[in-house]
């Protein structure tokens, strides 16, 4: 639930810079309409009587990504629209946090963005194995990602251990594999033998 | 799972990638005249774009550089956090890479060391200030809402760690010079 729930967090500003991806790509730089709607990502949700803020990390994506497209007056009313509705949404169901979120009001913010998503062609993927968030348009290309997996790896510091393009430490995980595995089946034998 | 351990062909992780980087020359400007750069004029990378190189000569690193840090940016080079700035942009840098491989010369990595990291827009020189081992999950190792140029560099640590480690050796540096700024107004 607590990933879902961070998922979904995240998932809200993938949805804005979703639907602001109507325009096509062109002009690079952050223009005045652009400029209102960094602004209105800086600006603060209350949960609970407790303002919390979007990272940091996030609002670079959206600069990273309005960098590379222009907007129109409009479109940043209709995308700050959308960032207020949803502000307005967690606000009224009265959670502390977004991991209170049930699975019901979950579903509501996920029926929320898909039906922003689905109109500009792009896609919201989540890999509940790894924990990883992603939007993608058309060509594949990815416009906003994290990863809220428990291990190393989280956002925005990465897994940097190994290369795993190298044949030999490839072997060397086969093996550890093959170990492990072959410790699950001696213990599960050995259980089953003290039943 | 077993065809990936027992294969007798050797895997390719070497995915296609898209490159933006033509070097420009380190003495000269690369818009006449100009000592800065609209971001109008530049190609602004998308993610998984090689958009330039980073070279530290006293760590024996010289390496590709990535907008984005997937697996195929590790793979190839290192890879700038896509919610961190590009070089020339004032805020900061984030770049990681496997210990391993591109980044295995951090090890060597001691302040006073420069580094250079070049685009097709501009040539950035840096002076590392700090070099410090944290724990991957320690906020305070970097501040993604800084609006001031700072690059910092990151890499698992120890590095001869094969597995999975919480630690990070995180290199700081600090903007020495460069050959243009870019203007963000449009």
């Amino acid at each position: 639930m607590k990933k879902i729930a961070k998922v979904l967090s995240s998932a809200l500003l993938a949805g804005v810079i979703a639907v602001s991806a109507t325009v096509a790509a062109s002009a690079a730089g952050i223009n005045a309409a652009e400029q209102k709607i960094l602004d209105e990502l800086h600006t603060t949700v209350t949960m609970d009587g407790v303002e919390k803020s979007i990272p940091a990390s996030y609002i670079n994506q959206a600069e990273n990504y309005f960098n590379t497209v222009d907007y129109t007056e409009e479109q940043a009313d209709a995308v700050i629209a959308g960032i207020e509705d949803a502000k307005a949404y967690i606000e009224s169901i009265g959670i502390a946090h977004m991991t209170d979120l049930t699975v019901d009001q979950a579903n509501t913010l996920v029926a929320k963005i898909n039906t922003a998503l689905s109109p500009v062609g792009l896609t919201l993927s989540y890999t509940k194995a790894t924990g990883a968030v992603s939007i993608v348009d058309t060509n594949g290309k990815v416009v906003f990602s994290a990863n809220f997996g428990s291990g190393a790896g989280n956002d925005p510091i990465k897994t940097t251990g190994a290369d795993f393009n190298v044949p030999g430490v490839i072997s060397v995980a086969g093996v550890g594999v093959l170990l492990v595995s072959a410790a699950g089946v001696y213990l599960f034998k050995a259980k089953k033998n003290e039943a | 799972m077993g065809s990936l351990f027992f294969s007798n062909t050797e895997k390719n992780f070497s995915e296609k990638y898209n490159n933006i980087f033509v070097p420009v020359n380190e003495e000269t400007k690369p818009v006449e005249n100009k000592e800065t750069i609209k971001l109008s004029e530049i190609e602004f990378p998308s993610y998984g774009d090689q958009f330039g190189e980073l070279i530290i000569e006293d760590c024996q690193i010289n390496t590709k550089l990535f907008f984005g840090d997937n697996d195929i940016a590790l793979n190839n080079g290192v890879g700038l956090y896509n919610g961190s700035a590009i070089p020339g942009y004032g805020k900061t840098i984030l770049i990681g890479g496997h210990n391993n491989t591109y980044f295995n010369g951090l090890k060597y990595a001691q302040t006073g060391q420069q580094i250079l990291i070049r685009t097709s827009y501009g040539n950035y020189k840096y002076e590392i200030t700090d070099v410090q081992i944290k724990n991957y999950n320690d906020k305070s190792a970097y501040d993604l809402a800084a609006d001031k140029e700072n690059l910092i560099l990151y890499t698992c640590y120890p590095f001869d760690e094969l597995g999975l480690t919480p630690k990070r050796c995180f290199v700081y540096a600090k903007p020495l010079s460069s050959n243009i700024q870019i203007d963000k107004t449009k």
